[in-house]
């Protein structure tokens, strides 16, 4: 049996694809991670009021979510319940972590591999990405740094905020933030349409390989009933016949994990049965039908519907959604209105759950604290664990059907394409 | 030195590297390469280069002595890159050429260890120039060795490896005086903590572990000295004067001390007239005067003398400086009669229609509102006060009244200023005056021992005479309670005032009934008390009360009931209240029981007489005496150099967090306007603050991070395992592991010990580093805890070292001991390093 | 000349890399200079010669060992981007992990500290490196340039129990006083300077995330909170100690 391990570039952090052959034939193939660093037992005897500011540095892109999520479950055990100041505030930092994660991955890590795959374009290093068209390339800069400016404005600083703790959001808008936030996002809107319509453009009439295509499969993620809402919501576990609707707090019934033991384990399901980030979101909640993006569906090739690689085009659809969103958001009164943060005051219960949805798909948190305030157990359920199952099954898949015509180095060229088409968060699942 | 000024023009230099380099050269050469067009300035050049130069058929050469030169000061490189010598000079370190002395101490080392053997090691270290041997350094026929040597090789810095520095530092630092700087002079202890400590341990050792870790300790003393920079040095001339506040008796004996020493004095008096609580007793204990009298020859003395200003009714505005020189800013009110035309005729106070209560009687009299506060006090003047004033700018009689118009109703504050040397504080203590609980009263014949004097003094209330206030009838019976004030502290004098009572009482009204109570529940270190002289009369109950009857009052004591004509409350002393203030003016700290801390006597103040706690006349004039002597002998300076143990600051680095001020326990360092400034003469170079600054703004003038972290890397260059580290204060730790060796009690050779001023000086970061370093052990010695020079010093330590035993890993909690021993326990420090290496051996 | 770059991660959680592409100068950065090894967008496979290489992350395993030494021959300067490469970070947190910083293993030629870096501070390091200077680090202490700094008491007597404020102390609109002396722990007296002290203004205490000035954070810590008045809880609570480095790594 020969081992070939070799790591995946472009994703985020830093990850192996470990093949095993067996004579003629591809035995397994894994995405490896290079190692759990064990936030789990980190956030073990650490006060409850300093959990949100550790479980931040879990991952740098994922940060706002972690951070809230956290919050989330503090505020559960606590028995508090944050203005609606605070939580509008929390949807913007969602919002402002979402826009730079997602056109990150989608410009800097996808888009070189779609070019390719679709229309055969190679492209070999970052420049030649940034010069294939620089009014693109002008607009990803310009959204990846409104997604920053959101954070910076309303959280402290680019990455790991400052103002989220439980209770709230310690800040309180000035009217010339929200005006300067308020025009960049208009500004980020055009360049949402422009990166949507160049994705159209591009591909829109061409078809993914059948290779790409997902399995029968459940998606997981958060809804409000019935619309998207990535803060809050009823988790939902779906396929092509029938949905399950549950609160957060009881997921034990439905799945659980073993803690510092990477992985989650589906009562029901086979673990490779299994899809959470922006295409089980849009498979529940159907962003689709929203007017105002709908149109942009209907220039897709049916193809696409079904193929991993449709993520990348949720993505920019996400991205724009949120712009929108948010702009709203910004509109809303109670954001000007001098709101308390509640005092967290006495605990309530030992044990708390919190859930959001992160760039990559869902995110819980479930802690259980002792009398002393300290936390005896953290369960952390992270979006790319739930996904890494499937990504295996199918990159096997491809792999094996490659290994039949193609040699090895191809191979490895190739499935790394469709590992990064899932968009690993591997900070996050190193936890 | 001579060389280095031979040396010091570059055209010189030049010439030397250009023969050098060439061989010969002719005359017009040289003035061609120099550049020179004066024949003048070369031969003064070159006359100047002496021996260093020779000529030969019209050429000049290097002579050998001018290459040793060259050669030695290796100066080739440095004359191409055109560095200045005096720049080198100037930095001092930049220039290191080290000489190495090895005491053999009467073969006391050579019985161990080879010593030609370490010699020659010791050759090969960086920086050293020459390595010699001496029998026994510490003898004065080495004198003139030491010196030669030291010219011949142009050292610049010292290392001694011989005995501990605690022996005889200062006869090898005197012997070095004119030769090298004190502070480039550096000690190995390679005789008390390595060939005296390590052979008779158990195991039989290999002599060349032993040369090892004297080799290690030496290399340790070069390095140190290498990183020894410049240090500043702080000069201040002293002013040879001295402010005394207070007019008391403290104060003006202090004063005639003084001024006898030919010491210019200010004594500058809050009230109005000197003399202080003191005038208004009725005597002294056993002193047979009148106190007034006794006072007024005092008084007298100290008019006579040129040397004593003399400033009442003056008080403090602003102090700045540091010891050695203060300016004082004073303000002088006015007391509406001029000095100078008043005669004392006492017109002006028969004519005054105005009266007012007389303070000087405890108010129980009443007085004109222009007075003398009492008979014969100084200066003889009568005085308006400025509650008064306003009265009597609206009645003016006396100053129409007044024959030398000595009387200005109009006289203005006068501001001035004074520089003096030291500042002395001398404003005694007040008498306890909450005295609602005894239930006093001097119209009901409840009175304090101060109205109880102005009864018994002939110029009193009563003309001298023992009868009651309220109704003059004769006193047969007198309850005298004693210790009335705070719980916490037992005034001394408390005895002997009641038997000046007493002997008083007994001369006025022999069948006048006595008692004296001691109420025992109001003390609290009531055992001190029973064991002091007591006396018949001394009546020492659990529990005294005073109860009010009809015309005559009871002290009740244990139950039995005291019929008393007069009860009189002794007042204990008590803080004075103006310290509070005087804080924010002058620098001092308090003591537990709110007095003057004795501990503040070194940074230009002292305090005097019962400020510092309740002292009797004579405790008060001893101290005063005691004072005198320490100003004179500070005063006798010209100029005060501060000790360059002290610290130094980098503003650059520092953030103003003020953790310096937090730890520093002399109160040295303050903050003054967004700086943070140290007063050097208060430091005492512990090194607690250098400890506590995060950014490394403190830093030691000798014991520095620098060189304390640089000592740890060579240490742990030793190969024997388990090594142990020991950081050990200078005064307690340090002697502790002398001891253990003269005593020859053995310990492991892998043991090092590094003299730090104080335990308080241990940074977390050297015992860490240590660690890091390969250390298995580290200890901490310090003091006793009470008994560290550096008061809190070892308590910070403790704390320090607490918090990072809790914090590691189990397993390096064992590795870090703090040790409190004092400089004899030799055998408890051999004893305690011997089982922490058996410790560690297990461990390893 | 372009430099050419390569920017690495150990053991990390991206956060330093994120927070490079938010950086206002991160487009000239792409553009002035030549980012030839960069995982996170790049797909070269074999180290070439540097003249930059950022290096973000701790380091935790034998293989990233091997790496950045392979790194340090390949690359005429190295930096410790963000506190987890330059001090061990915050994985030293847990009980059964060790994160190391770089210069355990290899020589640095400087470090960007944060977690993550400040913008400011990382913005003007690139430009120093862009211009081929060094990296310039403050040499004092958050209480410095501290807004809060006048209401420190040099005495420092409140004793200290809790780690963050308390959510009504967000709610006055008074001018909140150093944290301190309201009983709440900042490390900003043993922090470098440099962040603007971003979280004190926004009314979080500092962590200590920019390492000190001098000597090790961990034993500024030790130092300045044996001088506090500290509850005994806090006095154990490894989560000041350890957070972005551990004291002592036993490797025997």
């Amino acid at each position: 049996m020969q081992k070939i391990v070799e790591p995946c570039k472009r994703i985020e952090n830093n990850g192996n694809i470990k093949i095993l052959l067996k004579g003629t034939n591809i035995d397994h193939v894994e995405f490896e991670l290079p190692e759990i660093r064990g936030f789990e037992n980190i956030l073990i005897k650490k006060k409850v009021h300093d959990i949100p500011r550790i479980a931040s540095r879990i991952c740098g892109l994922c940060h706002a979510s972690q951070a809230i999520v956290s919050n989330k479950v503090i505020e559960d055990m606590y028995g508090i319940t944050p203005p609606s100041q605070s939580i509008i505030l929390r949807r913007i930092l969602l919002i402002g972590e979402l826009i730079k994660s997602h056109i990150m991955h989608y410009f800097f890590q996808s888009f070189p591999d779609l070019l390719k795959i679709i229309n055969f374009y190679e492209i070999s290093n970052p420049y030649e990405l940034m010069q294939f068209d620089p009014q693109l390339t002008s607009s990803v800069f310009d959204l990846i740094k409104l997604g920053s400016e959101i954070d910076k404005i309303f959280g402290g600083r680019y990455v790991h905020l400052i103002t989220c703790i439980s209770g709230g959001v310690i800040y309180k808008p000035s009217q010339l933030n929200i005006n300067l936030i308020r025009k960049l996002l208009q500004k980020g809107s055009s360049h949402a349409k422009y990166l949507i319509g160049n994705f159209i453009k591009l591909f829109s009439t061409k078809t993914p390989p059948i290779s790409f295509d997902l399995p029968k499969i459940n998606y997981l993620g958060l809804s409000n009933h019935g619309f998207y809402d990535r803060y809050k919501g009823k988790i939902v576990i779906k396929n092509y016949k029938n949905q399950l609707y549950f609160s957060e707090k009881d997921y034990q019934s439905y799945f659980n994990k073993d803690i510092g033991i990477f992985g989650v384990t589906f009562h029901q399901n086979n673990n490779i049965g299994l899809i959470t980030g922006p295409i089980a979101r849009e498979k529940i909640n159907q962003i689709s039908v929203i007017e105002r993006i709908a149109p942009y569906f209907k220039t897709i090739n049916e193809n696409w519907n079904n193929s991993i690689l449709f993520q990348n085009f949720l993505e920019l659809i996400e991205v724009d959604h949120e712009i929108h969103q948010c702009l709203k958001l910004l509109n809303d009164d109670s954001l000007n209105k001098c709101y308390d943060l509640p005092d967290l005051g006495e605990i309530q219960k030992s044990e708390g759950i919190g859930v959001v949805e992160a760039p990559r798909g869902l995110l819980m948190h479930h802690y259980k604290i002792d009398q002393n305030e300290s936390v005896i157990q953290a369960k952390l359920f992270i979006a790319t664990e739930i996904n890494i199952p499937l990504m295996n099954f199918m990159t096997l898949q491809y792999a094996r059907n490659l290994y039949k015509k193609e040699a090895i180095d191809k191979v490895k060229k190739k499935i790394a394409q469709m590992i990064r088409a899932f968009d690993p968060c591997i900070s996050c699942a190193t936890h | 030195m001579e060389v280095y000024s031979t040396l010091s023009h570059p055209f010189r230099r030049k010439i030397l590297y250009l023969l050098d380099r060439e061989g010969y050269i002719k005359y017009s050469e040289i003035m061609e390469k120099l550049g020179l067009d004066l024949t003048g300035q070369l031969n003064f050049h070159l006359k100047k280069l002496g021996s260093l130069i020779g000529k030969e058929r019209k050429s000049y050469y290097l002579t050998e002595d001018g290459k040793r030169i060259l050669n030695i000061m290796n100066l080739n490189n440095r004359i191409l890159a055109g560095e200045e010598i005096e720049n080198l000079i100037s930095q001092g370190s930049d220039l290191n050429r080290i000489g190495i002395i090895v005491c053999n101490c009467n073969e006391e080392i050579s019985n161990i260890i080879n010593v030609n053997n370490l010699l020659n090691e010791l050759k090969n270290l960086k920086n050293v120039v020459s390595v010699r041997l001496f029998e026994n350094l510490c003898q004065e026929i080495n004198l003139e060795k030491v010196s030669n040597w030291v010219k011949e090789n142009f050292l610049n810095k010292i290392v001694i490896a011989a005995c501990s520095p605690k022996s005889h530092e200062h006869i090898i630092k005197h012997m070095f005086e004119d030769l090298v700087e004190n502070i480039n002079i550096e000690f190995a202890n390679i005789r008390e903590q390595c060939c005296w400590a390590h052979p008779n341990h158990k195991i039989q050792l290999n002599p060349l572990i032993i040369a090892r870790k004297a080799y290690l300790l030496i290399e340790a003393a070069v390095e140190r000295v290498i990183l020894q920079g410049v240090i500043k040095i702080k000069r201040i001339e002293v002013e040879k004067s001295c402010a005394i506040f207070g007019g008391g008796i403290a104060g003006m004996t202090l004063a005639l001390n003084l001024a006898r020493a030919g010491i210019k004095v200010y004594l500058i008096e809050k009230s109005p007239t000197l003399g202080g609580k003191i005038a208004r007793w009725h005597r002294i204990s056993n002193m047979g005067d009148c106190s007034i009298c006794f006072i007024s020859e005092l008084i007298g003395e100290i008019v006579k003398r040129d040397e004593i200003e003399i400033h009442t009714n003056t008080e403090i505005n602003k102090i700045s400086g540091e010891l050695g020189n203060f300016n004082i800013e004073l303000i002088k009110k006015p007391r509406y009669v001029d000095a100078k035309r008043c005669t004392g005729c006492l017109q002006c106070i028969e004519i005054c229609g105005n009266e007012t209560l007389n303070e000087y009687d405890f108010e129980l009299t009443k007085r004109k509102i222009i007075h003398f506060p009492f008979s014969n006090c100084y200066p003889y003047v009568p005085l308006i006060t400025d509650q008064d004033i306003g009265k009597c700018k609206e009645c003016r009689i006396c100053e129409r009244a007044c024959l030398n118009k000595a009387i200005n109703l109009d006289q203005k504050i006068k501001n001035f200023q004074i520089r003096v040397g030291v500042k002395v504080i001398a404003i005694g203590a007040d008498l306890f005056s909450n005295l609602h609980d005894n239930c006093y009263d001097p119209t009901n014949n409840i009175i304090t021992s101060a109205e109880f004097e102005r009864i018994l003094s002939s110029d009193g209330l009563t003309g001298g005479k023992l009868v009651r206030l309220s109704d003059n009838r004769l006193i047969n019976s007198i309850s005298i309670i004693q210790e009335i004030g705070p719980s916490d502290y037992v005034c001394e004098y408390s005895d002997d005032i009641a038997l000046k009572y007493l002997e008083d009482i007994k001369i006025r009204n022999p069948e006048c009934e006595v008692n004296i109570f001691y109420d025992l529940s109001k003390l609290k270190n009531n055992q001190d008390l029973l064991l002091r002289f007591t006396h018949p009369k001394f009546i020492y109950a659990n529990n005294v009360s005073v109860e009010i009857g009809n015309g005559v009052n009871y002290v009740i004591a244990d139950y039995i009931e005291f019929p008393s004509d007069l009860i009189v409350l002794n007042q204990k002393m008590v803080p004075n209240k103006d310290l509070v203030n005087l804080r924010k003016t002058l620098d001092f700290t308090f003591n537990e029981n709110g007095f003057m801390s004795t501990e503040t006597l070194a940074s230009g103040v002292y305090g005097v007489g019962s400020i510092l706690g309740p002292m009797n006349y004579r405790s008060t004039i001893s101290s005063a005496n005691t004072i005198a002597l320490k100003i004179i002998s500070l005063l006798s300076n010209d100029y005060l150099i501060a000790d360059l143990t002290g610290i130094n600051i980098n503003e650059e680095k520092c953030g103003l967090c003020g953790l310096c001020i937090k730890s520093c326990p002399f109160s040295a360092i303050t903050l003054d306007l967004d700086k943070i400034k140290i007063d050097r003469f208060k430091c005492k170079g512990c090194g607690s603050c250098v400890c506590s600054c995060p950014t490394g703004a403190l830093e030691m003038n000798i014991d520095s991070t620098e060189k304390i972290m640089r000592t740890i890397e060579v240490f742990s260059k030793s190969k024997m395992n388990p090594k142990i580290l020991i950081f050990a204060c200078e005064s307690c730790g340090y002697a502790a592991a002398d001891d253990a060796g003269l005593k020859k009690l053995a310990y492991p050779p892998s043991v090092f010990i590094i003299k730090v001023p104080c335990a308080g000086r241990v940074d977390s970061e050297f015992i860490l580093y240590s660690l890091k370093s390969g250390f298995d052990g580290i200890m901490v010695i310090g003091c006793r805890e009470n008994s560290c020079n550096y008061i809190d010093g070892i308590s910070q330590a403790k704390n320090r070292i607490d918090l990072l035993r809790e914090n590691v890993e189990p397993e390096i909690r064992k590795r870090i001991i703090l040790l409190n021993l004092n400089s004899i326990e030799g055998k408890k420090f051999s004893d305690s390093v011997n089982s922490f290496h058996k410790l560690l051996l297990m461990e390893v | 000349m372009e430099l050419k770059i390569l920017i690495i991660s150990m053991t990390s959680c991206s956060g330093c890399i994120s927070t490079l592409f938010s950086l206002d100068i991160f487009p000239q950065f792409f553009e002035k200079t030549k980012i030839a090894y960069f995982p996170f967008i790049t797909d070269e496979e074999k180290l070439d010669i540097y003249d930059i290489a950022l290096i973000e992350g701790c380091i935790t395993q034998e293989s990233q060992i091997r790496l950045i030494q392979e790194v340090r021959r390949a690359a005429k300067k190295v930096y410790s981007l963000g506190s987890c490469a330059a001090f061990g970070g915050i994985i030293n947190l847990s009980k059964k992990k060790e994160g190391e910083p770089l210069s355990n293993y290899i020589e640095v030629d400087g470090i960007i500290p944060g977690c993550p870096p400040p913008s400011s501070l990382f913005g003007n390091c690139l430009i120093n490196l862009l211009e081929n200077k060094m990296i310039k680090l403050s040499n004092k202490n958050q209480c410095y340039s501290c807004p809060l700094r006048d209401g420190l008491d040099y005495e420092y007597k409140t004793k200290i129990t809790d780690l963050i404020p308390n959510n009504r102390d967000f709610n006055s609109t008074q001018n909140p006083k150093c944290f301190l002396t309201r009983g709440i722990l900042c490390l900003g007296p043993v922090t470098r300077e440099g962040c603007e002290n971003k979280c004190i203004i926004r009314g979080m205490p500092c962590e200590g995330c920019l390492g000190s000035p001098s000597k090790s954070l961990y034993s500024n810590i030790y130092n300045f909170l044996s001088l506090l008045n500290l509850s005994d809880d806090l006095k154990t609570y490894k989560g000041i100690f350890y957070r972005y480095s551990k004291p002592l790594l036993i490797k025997r």
